[in-house]
């Protein structure tokens, strides 16, 4: 496990994970297929467990990706928080993720770059094969 | 295991030494069967017999890869009914197997070609499953653990009318996305020979011990032909045996369908993992995916059939 391999316990609102550099992934009709170069494990996630991993860019918080979720899905934010938090401390229990940017630093940043495009990070495509 | 020696040969300096005053002395004996170079998935070898009997079965087994010009490293067989370990079979000067039963010799030189085919190879991204082909040339690729029914469903399918391309390795081309042949005579365990008890090996007497174990039957004996050109996978199934079960074909995602491939692939890590799954992913952007539960094998054969008939027409793509 690399010093960077978030744990579980530090999964909060706060925290803005990315996905570790030895994960590949693809999307197939709206599932996800992670493979993990380093412990050559593969892993398949479900539709919303999709779209939480594709929002996991390293730069957005927790809390910000449920307010995105909540609002592009018409759904109840305290129910999207939970289903966030307990989907990335699975993915962090799975050693899939390391810390991107520090919290600390990302609220540090102005408002305008924080926002960016304001395209809301989850619906970017996966990279190209 | 009694009777059987194998020995992975230490390729130390002394080891080499060894393996190589050994290949000078296989080299020095008369052999009265030397087949041709053969070629299989890249991995080039040929096969030489102390009799011309076991030799030609040999031959028979092997000859889906055939090719031109002349082996440069062999597999050397020997069957000296003087000695207590009466088969001996060799890679160069490489010691494979000496075993007193033709049956565990046999074993060992089929799994030591299997292991040179595929474990090194960085041409193609092997998955451990069967693989047939319609004549049009839209392919199943079946991936699944050992003793899943792999070969005993391709041997059933080949029965049926398909074209075979492998009991053992899907080999996938990972710039085409085209599946090769790896056709290898199907290996054909004890506990399917009931149901496939048509394609019992005919050998004379002589030959008869190989076969005690496991048949050995080339595809080409089953129907003159059934070996496939290059093909386009079209579907993958995931089979698994039930005896007790309901044959039934179920759908699966293309995600899950993924995950199998991966897991069941053999070489993933001589490739960019990246690269690999990618590649497989593209295979299975292409393909329509199922559960196969196969109690009955008839009935199993038929709904692929059934699977492929269905899609036809509807698949505009060919063989490249």
């Amino acid at each position: 496990m690399s010093e960077t391999t978030l744990q579980p316990k530090d999964i909060d609102g706060t925290a803005a994970p990315r996905p570790r550099r030895t994960i590949a992934h693809v999307e197939i009709d709206g599932e996800g297929v992670l493979y993990d170069e380093g412990s050559n494990q593969i892993h398949l996630l479900d539709p919303i467990a999709t779209v939480i991993w594709s929002g996991l860019d390293g730069t957005t918080t927790l809390e910000e990706l449920s307010a995105e979720l909540s609002s592009a899905f018409g759904a109840d934010l305290d129910r999207v928080r939970f289903d966030v938090l307990e989907a990335v401390r699975g993915f962090a229990e799975q050693e899939l993720l390391e810390n991107g940017a520090s919290p600390q630093a990302h609220r540090a940043q102005p408002e305008s770059e924080e926002e960016g495009d304001g395209e809301p990070h989850y619906l970017k495509d996966p990279p190209s094969p | 295991m009694s009777g059987v020696m194998s020995d992975p040969t230490t390729m130390d300096t002394d080891g080499a030494a060894i393996v190589e005053r050994q290949r000078r002395t296989l080299d020095d004996r008369s052999w009265p069967y030397q087949g041709p170079r053969l070629r299989a998935l890249g991995f080039e070898f040929g096969i030489r017999a102390s009799t011309e009997e076991v030799g030609g079965y040999l031959g028979t087994l092997f000859e889906p890869f055939e090719a031109e010009g002349e082996p440069r490293r062999v597999y050397s067989f020997l069957d000296e009914p003087d000695q207590d370990m009466r088969y001996t079979v060799y890679f160069d000067g490489e010691h494979i197997v000496s075993s007193v039963d033709a049956a565990g010799a046999m074993r060992h030189l089929q799994w030591d070609v299997n292991e040179r085919v595929i474990a090194p190879n960085r041409d193609y991204l092997l998955v451990h499953a069967a693989t047939a082909a319609a004549d049009d040339g839209r392919a199943v690729i079946l991936p699944a653990a050992m003793e899943s029914g792999k070969t005993t469903l391709v041997s059933g399918l080949v029965r049926a009318g398909f074209r075979y391309l492998s009991d053992e390795a899907a080999a996938v081309d990972p710039r085409s996305g085209l599946l090769h042949a790896y056709a290898k005579a199907l290996t054909i365990d004890e506990g399917s020979w009931e149901v496939l008890s048509d394609l019992r090996p005919r050998l004379p007497a002589a030959l008869e011990p190989f076969a005690h174990e496991q048949w050995y039957v080339p595809a080409d004996a089953i129907r003159p032909g059934a070996v496939a050109p290059t093909a386009r996978p079209a579907f993958v199934v995931a089979p698994r045996y039930e005896r007790e079960g309901r044959t039934e074909l179920l759908p699966l995602s293309r995600a899950q369908a993924l995950q199998t491939l991966v897991e069941n692939a053999f070489n993933f890590r001589l490739f960019d993992g990246r690269t690999a799954l990618f590649a497989l992913a593209d295979v299975v952007r292409r393909t329509d995916c199922y559960r196969l539960t196969v109690a009955d094998l008839t009935e199993a054969c038929e709904l692929l059939l059934e699977l492929f008939e269905r899609s036809e027409g509807a698949d505009d793509g060919g063989v490249a």
